[in-house]
């Protein structure tokens, strides 16, 4: 309920912000990319940070920092607005993984490593306030000190550093310092973590995106200085204090509550978010089905296992007696986007129902069942898609999992019927949920990468769209434009008895019975 | 570049400023803390191991079996000293209990108390003292002083070089 809300106000927002945007730019698909960059940058101006900072007085070298007008000042704005970028983006983030129901299975390994780089975000966000040493880094380090006394961790209360007897010990700020510059490797390694299970990640948001943010958080930083309270006094309780609400919004409410409860509360809710996994994993009778390869019509060609975005196909060595490799689908580590499919000219991998073959029986059907559609411009699309969404006749509309997941056959299947063109309508690059599908789509289609469009198709009647769901503005200027185009074009013609190549005999099942288990533990099928 | 795409991209731009300047607007947002309301009342001090020490010579039992250059002359045991903390303010006592160790039972003792007071001019009592009157010469220490809290005070009870306890007031 809760994920199919979010999920509708998410794609709504992704749709306004495309049409101010543009999907190509649009921030919301690059939160995870956007904090990366945040963290890059964060990094860059700690670098000159920590050239200033003194842990024998760290008010007073922060002050200084900030009365340095064209340096310090702005380059400590830049570092901690960073930091609440990355928590914005990584919220935004993970709200999108959630909603999208892509946090469960293979995938839970990116959600769980996630969490804790955000947690380690926190540490180190948490650390360098009370680096800072002023009402706020006080109040930080007494709530800190007063928690974890909650906790049978310490012999002695640690809040006896903060009671104002004897002055807070060197080796206090030292060990902040410490961990604000250790934890980052911490987050190094979990980033790796996090991305370990894909293919070809994107750590960076493309050019045009990464130099507005670091131009925007750079002008803010230059136009608003980072707050800078009084210095901590132990023996006066704060009172004004500049709270940051990305990183210390749960102040004034432990404050006021008991250390156990407190500790309940943030219990409760890091088990439910680490629990994500579980809670939105569907039935299983409802998960859709890994890939599986047929060893009978794989010829060993390798662009499944190079096209896969999740690293979830291997070439190993055949066992049937024929030389050469055949690809093998690790189903642990497949979301069964299907992109495989559409990777394949003989059509022998791919989910369950969705291969090449199975596409190409259903686009059989859809010419048979609506023949009024040849002779018009024909809607083949992600479900996911402004496609997915299109209010208008629905008899030219055809459907896939995916843009990466159609066989270019489908196209030519439709050209070649008499359709006077066809508009595929993929997702935003960015925002596909199997990762690659609108890359690998054009390729295939129009830069003759396996299984390319044939070059017997007329490309002037294939054209590819990327508009989310709630897009359909965009999708409407592209068809419009399209129609004009092909107005222009001759009347098309259709073929009667129409051939599409596939290698091996059209007629071979594509169940995955046919696909042994080449090796234990290692199926290829369901 | 049509009128529609300037509009839009500037539309795009003045968005992109506003969500920044909100997310820094939130990152520095004031609050008052409810606690500098008040006053603080803080005591904070440790002593180490108040043990009693009773020895005696060892029974035959016990020699038995001891080589005989590794025989001691007396076998001593540490018993705890318990300790009762006071604290009281214009007469009505906050609090008055055992204070409990750190750890073992002959580990330190650490007091650390705060206490939420009105602003306003008081009178601190403070006790310290072992809960046993056979321990006589175990440390205790003792405290009555008039104070003036101002809202956000932390007057802070501990003891100063030479064990004895005093106040230092926030201003």
């Amino acid at each position: 309920m809760l994920k199919r809300l979010l999920g509708r106000v998410l794609q709504r927002t992704d749709g306004w912000v495309d049409r101010l945007y543009g999907s190509k730019w649009n921030p919301l698909y690059q939160s995870g990319a956007l904090v990366v960059l945040c963290l890059a940058v964060m990094l860059v101006t700690g670098l000159y940070l920590i050239f200033f900072y003194r842990i024998g007085a760290p008010y007073e070298s922060i002050v200084r920092i900030d009365g340095q007008p064209w340096g310090g000042r702005w380059i400590r704005a830049l570092h901690r607005y960073a930091a609440d970028g990355a928590i914005v983006a990584a919220v935004v983030h993970a709200l999108r993984m959630f909603c999208q129901g892509r946090s469960w299975g293979p995938r839970a390994l990116a959600w769980i490593s996630g969490v804790f780089l955000v947690f380690l975000l926190y540490v180190c966000g948490l650390t360098g306030y009370v680096m800072v040493w002023d009402t706020h880094g006080q109040l930080l380090a007494a709530e800190g000190a007063r928690l974890l006394d909650a906790l049978p961790l310490f012999s002695e209360p640690i809040s006896r550093t903060f009671a104002g007897a004897d002055p807070i010990p060197s080796a206090f700020f030292f060990m902040n310092l410490f961990l604000h510059i250790a934890v980052p490797v911490g987050i190094v390694i979990f980033l790796w973590l996090h991305v370990s299970r894909v293919a070809r990640p994107v750590l960076l948001p493309p050019r045009p995106l990464l130099w507005t943010t670091v131009g925007l958080l750079t002008g803010v930083a230059l136009v608003v200085p980072a707050a800078l309270g009084p210095g901590a006094d132990l023996l006066r309780l704060p009172g004004d204090v500049t709270l940051d609400v990305f990183y210390t919004f749960w102040l004034p409410w432990t404050r006021s509550a008991a250390p156990g409860v407190a500790w309940l509360a943030a219990g409760v809710a890091s088990a439910v978010v680490v629990a994500v996994p579980l809670l939105t994993r569907p039935r299983a009778d409802r998960r859709p089905a890994p890939s599986f390869a047929s060893t009978r019509l794989c010829t060993g060609c390798e662009q499944c296992y190079t096209d896969c975005p999740y690293d979830a196909i291997r070439m190993v060595d055949r066992e049937d007696g024929r030389e050469g490799k055949v690809a093998l689908v690790n189903p642990a580590a497949c979301v069964s986007c299907g992109i495989c499919a559409g990777s394949c000219a003989p059509m022998g991998v791919g989910p369950p129902g969705r291969t090449g073959r199975d596409q190409l029986s259903r686009v059989k059907e859809f010419v048979q069942r609506h023949p009024g559609a040849g002779g018009d411009m024909v809607l083949v699309g992600c479900g996911r898609s402004a496609a997915g969404a299109w209010a208008g006749d629905h008899t030219r509309r055809f459907l896939v999992s995916c843009a990466g997941n159609l066989h270019t056959s489908v196209v030519e299947y439709l050209v070649r019927s008499g359709a006077r063109g066809v508009l595929i309508v993929a997702c935003p690059s960015r925002d596909c949920w199997g990762r690659e599908g609108p890359k690998w789509l054009v390729e295939r289609l129009f830069h003759e990468r396996e299984a390319e469009l044939k070059a017997r198709v007329d490309r002037r009647r294939v054209r590819v769209a990327h508009a989310s769901a709630f897009d359909q503005w965009s999708l409407e200027g592209v068809m419009d434009k399209f129609a004009t185009e092909l107005a222009r074009l001759d009347a098309p013609v259709g073929d009667d008895s129409i051939e599409v190549e596939t290698e091996c005999d059209l007629a071979e099942s594509s169940t995955p019975q046919d696909s042994p288990l080449p090796r234990p533990g290692h199926t290829s099928g369901p | 570049m049509s009128a529609a795409t300037r509009a839009r991209r500037s539309v795009a731009l003045v968005l992109a400023i506003a969500g920044v300047l909100a997310m820094v607007s939130l990152s520095r947002l004031r609050w008052r803390n409810p606690d500098a309301e008040a006053a603080e009342l803080r005591l904070s001090w440790r002593i180490p191991a108040p043990s009693e020490r009773s020895c005696r010579p060892p029974t035959e039992a016990e020699l038995e079996g001891v080589l005989p250059h590794m025989r001691p002359s007396e076998v001593c045991t540490d018993e705890a000293i318990p300790y009762r903390l006071t604290v009281l303010l214009d007469g009505d006592t906050l609090r008055s209990g055992p204070v409990a160790r750190a750890g073992g039972r002959i580990r330190a003792i650490t007091v650390y108390e705060r206490f939420v007071i009105a602003p306003g001019d008081h009178r601190i009592t403070v006790g310290f003292a072992p809960e046993t009157a056979s321990a006589a010469e175990a440390v205790a220490m003792a405290m009555d002083a008039d104070v003036a809290a101002a809202p956000g005070d932390v007057i802070l009870v501990a003891p100063d070089d030479t064990g004895r306890l005093g106040m230092s007031e926030g201003r």
